[in-house]
């Protein structure tokens, strides 16, 4: 299935406050607020405590850029986009304060984890815990390795993927305009599983895996369940007959995401700081935990001090992302990739020329390009004000 | 939830007042894991409940997408003023998927504060209206909303926080993060009762604005009859139909608040009230800062009498008068 252009572009409502608060907190209030997250924070210790030695902190000479979570002997996890920008240098530091040096060993790129080796780390790896037992609005807290939460938050999405290629594709483009019942096709994509099975512009879609379809969002919602590679059945109408078609869903070509543009300048708003690497992740959980991105790294739990999953990217202004404990050991059961730009490492080939270890690295660019961007970006709201 | 920096505290904590919680009982901070616990079943009940009746208003006609949350059994939604401003229909597309029509009835611009009903005769899963006057500062709320628009894939993320900050005009802040798509999405106590409606978002994270369901209370009538009337101010406080006595406050003294000035031909002027008077109550209700004032205020229309009681010179005094609407009083800036 694919969504007309326009709807790509549909205004999100919300009103964005230029200036001030609508309501402010008197001093007394944020008195009262700050020693309640106090408490809220204190209460945790003891559920944060279970896993604290296992966590660590990852830095880039003296500056931490995230925390690690411990997953073999001598063996951490931590946020590959955030190490790698000088793997020669890293180090960890531990709970009772020892900093150990650490290199990068291997790379699982799609998940932004990247694995060090810590010579003379003695933690015992974090026992990953089963997620499923996560309800919606179930409280989740990042451990840092001196025992206290560095964050606390709620389950706002249980884990789903958010890789557009695992999401099942027809090839229809639907005319939102169109009342029902059913869907009226507006258009069919070339080379589908729509238009293998024979349906045209004009017919009505009245029916999917023996479901009723009344309109856009319900065949939406049922595609999205489906997987790529999956048959469909599909029973629509012509303009003469009711005809049934077994279609063959594709998968999603892969595109970035379209970015609302007033998505993006309401997560930009007040200067907020998000991981460089904070989308397509497989599995995992949705949380409002306000994570730094230096956050990511550390090992999540629960209220039972279970570790649920690893901190993987805060990814706009209401979102964090958290690799559960499932696709944490799915990765771990695979091979990690060779990381590039590895001290000693012969010398990789680009398409155009030959990186020295020291040379720009292009993902290092970017993330220059992107920083400038965001400096001018704030310039001209300055200027604006 | 992040901790701020340390700074001098007042001492005691938070009151949960009008909160009944068996497990967390009233006027009891949460100090352990237990308590914790307790908090967090609180929150995953409220959600497992009001996740159904939470949904997407999406119009065809605009192409914009909003929330909104049934609040009646017949279908009954309360949203936002600016989620249906311009339109007489949307369609309304529920967490699983399921979509129905909707007939957007009235609207108060001034408060952000419309409502819809669902067209079919089902019978609509929905939640409480709760009482957004009792609410205080540190009362832990649970947003839902449909942030970036219905999405197959995922159910509406849920936000938990506290409330942050009362504003006289009967909105509440808090620090649940909203985003474009969740406005007219729901704020729920711990009790799973409606109390706001998400309205506007400012840069800090601790800025996240809600119409307080006593904003639909107070004109349910005209809301649910389809009357739309008021105007969308990005400050309510310069809205120009706010009710105002027509004084400036120079701060709270011993005993009320003392006016700076008053303006002229205002109603305070008109009932004799001058430059230091120090207002003591209002009908009767003790008046100790601005705020007080203001929340008075805001629960009258202009056009309604109340009763004054001020302190001359360590002399007290009283008088009636009808309040007046702040563009009436003070002709909006050129």
């Amino acid at each position: 299935m694919k969504v007309p252009a326009s709807t790509l572009l549909f205004s999100i409502a919300l009103l964005p406050l230029a200036s001030a608060q609508l309501s402010e907190s008197s001093p007394e209030d944020r008195a009262l607020l700050t020693e309640q997250a106090g408490a809220l924070f204190k209460a945790l210790v003891p559920a944060v405590k279970n896993v604290s030695s296992g966590s660590v902190e990852v830095r880039v000479w003296r500056k931490r850029v995230g925390f690690g979570t411990v997953v073999g002997a001598g063996r951490v996890l931590t946020k590959w986009s955030e190490v790698r920008r000088d793997v020669r240098s890293l180090s960890c530091r531990t709970g009772d304060g020892r900093w150990l040096p650490a290199v990068v060993s291997g790379v699982y790129p799609d998940a932004d984890l990247a694995v060090m080796e810590v010579e003379g780390l003695k933690a015992d790896p974090v026992q990953f815990a089963d997620e499923k037992t996560l309800k919606l609005g179930s409280f989740l807290a990042l451990s840092r390795p001196d025992g206290e939460a560095a964050a606390m938050g709620v389950v706002s999405v249980l884990p789903r993927s958010l890789r557009s290629s695992d999401r099942a594709f027809l090839g229809i483009v639907m005319d939102l305009e169109f009342k029902g019942p059913g869907v009226l096709v507006r258009r069919v994509e070339p080379g589908t599983g729509a238009a293998a099975s024979g349906l045209k512009a004009g017919d009505v879609i009245l029916r999917v895996m023996d479901q009723k379809v009344n309109g856009s969002f319900e065949l939406g919602t049922v595609l999205q369940r489906l997987e790529p590679g999956q048959k469909a059945e599909i029973v629509y109408k012509t303009a003469e007959k009711q005809e049934v078609a077994n279609v063959e869903l594709g998968g999603r070509p892969r595109a970035p995401r379209i970015p609302y543009s007033r998505m993006e300048q309401m997560n930009s708003m007040g200067g907020h700081r998000y991981s460089d690497v904070k989308d397509g992740f497989r599995d995992v959980i949705q949380s409002d935990m306000q994570l730094d991105p230096e956050d990511c790294g550390a090992p999540v739990i629960d209220l039972d001090g279970r570790a649920v999953g690893i901190a993987i990217a805060r990814a706009g202004r209401i979102k964090s992302f958290v690799i559960p404990s499932s696709g944490i050991k799915r990765i771990l059961a695979m091979e990690p990739a060779k990381p590039q730009l590895q001290p000693g490492d012969p010398v990789e080939r680009t398409r155009n020329r030959e990186f020295e270890p020291g040379d720009e690295d292009p993902f290092e660019l970017m993330r220059r390009k992107m920083e400038e961007m965001r400096r001018l970006k704030e310039e001209i709201e300055e200027k604006d004000k | 939830m992040r901790v701020a920096s340390v700074r001098p505290t007042i001492a005691g904590f938070l009151a949960f007042t009008g909160i009944l919680v068996n497990e967390v009982p009233a006027e009891t901070p949460v100090q352990n894991l237990a308590q914790l616990k307790a908090l967090q079943s609180k929150v995953e009940d409220v959600i497992e409940m009001g996740l159904p009746a939470t949904v997407s208003l999406f119009s065809e006609k605009s192409e914009s997408s909003g929330s909104g949350v049934i609040i009646s059994r017949e279908g009954l939604i309360l949203t936002a003023g600016h989620v249906v401003e311009g339109l007489e229909e949307v369609t309304v597309v529920f967490p699983g998927g399921k979509q129905a029509r909707g007939k957007v009835l009235g609207s108060n611009r001034s408060k952000d504060a419309a409502m819809v009903k669902l067209q079919q005769g089902e019978e609509w899963p929905f939640m409480e209206l709760g009482d957004s006057g009792a609410v205080k500062v540190g009362d832990f709320v649970i947003s839902l909303g449909h942030a970036g628009g219905y999405d197959a894939l995922r159910t509406p993320p849920v936000r938990f926080g506290r409330v942050v900050a009362l504003n006289p005009l009967g909105f509440i802040g808090t620090d649940c993060a909203l985003i474009g798509g969740d406005s007219g999405g729901p704020l729920f106590d711990l009790e799973g009762k409606v109390i706001g409606i998400h309205s506007s978002i400012g840069a800090s994270l601790m800025s996240n604005n809600h119409t307080g369901v006593q904003n639909f209370k107070a004109d349910w009538a005209r809301l649910e009859k389809g009357e739309t009337w008021g105007r969308l101010t990005m400050n309510p406080l310069m809205n120009p139909d706010r009710p105002v006595i027509g004084f400036n406050v120079a701060g709270a003294v011993p005993g009320g608040v003392q006016l700076a000035e008053v303006h002229p031909d205002s109603p305070a002027e008109m009932a004799g009230m001058r430059r230091g008077d120090v207002v003591v109550s209002i009908d009767g209700q003790q008046v100790k800062s601005l705020r007080e004032l203001q929340g008075i205020l805001s629960r009258h229309e202009p056009g309604n009498e109340v009763e004054l009681a001020f302190t001359r010179r360590g002399e007290s005094m009283s008088c009636k008068l009808k309040l007046a609407r702040l563009a009436d009083v003070m002709p909006e800036p050129k």
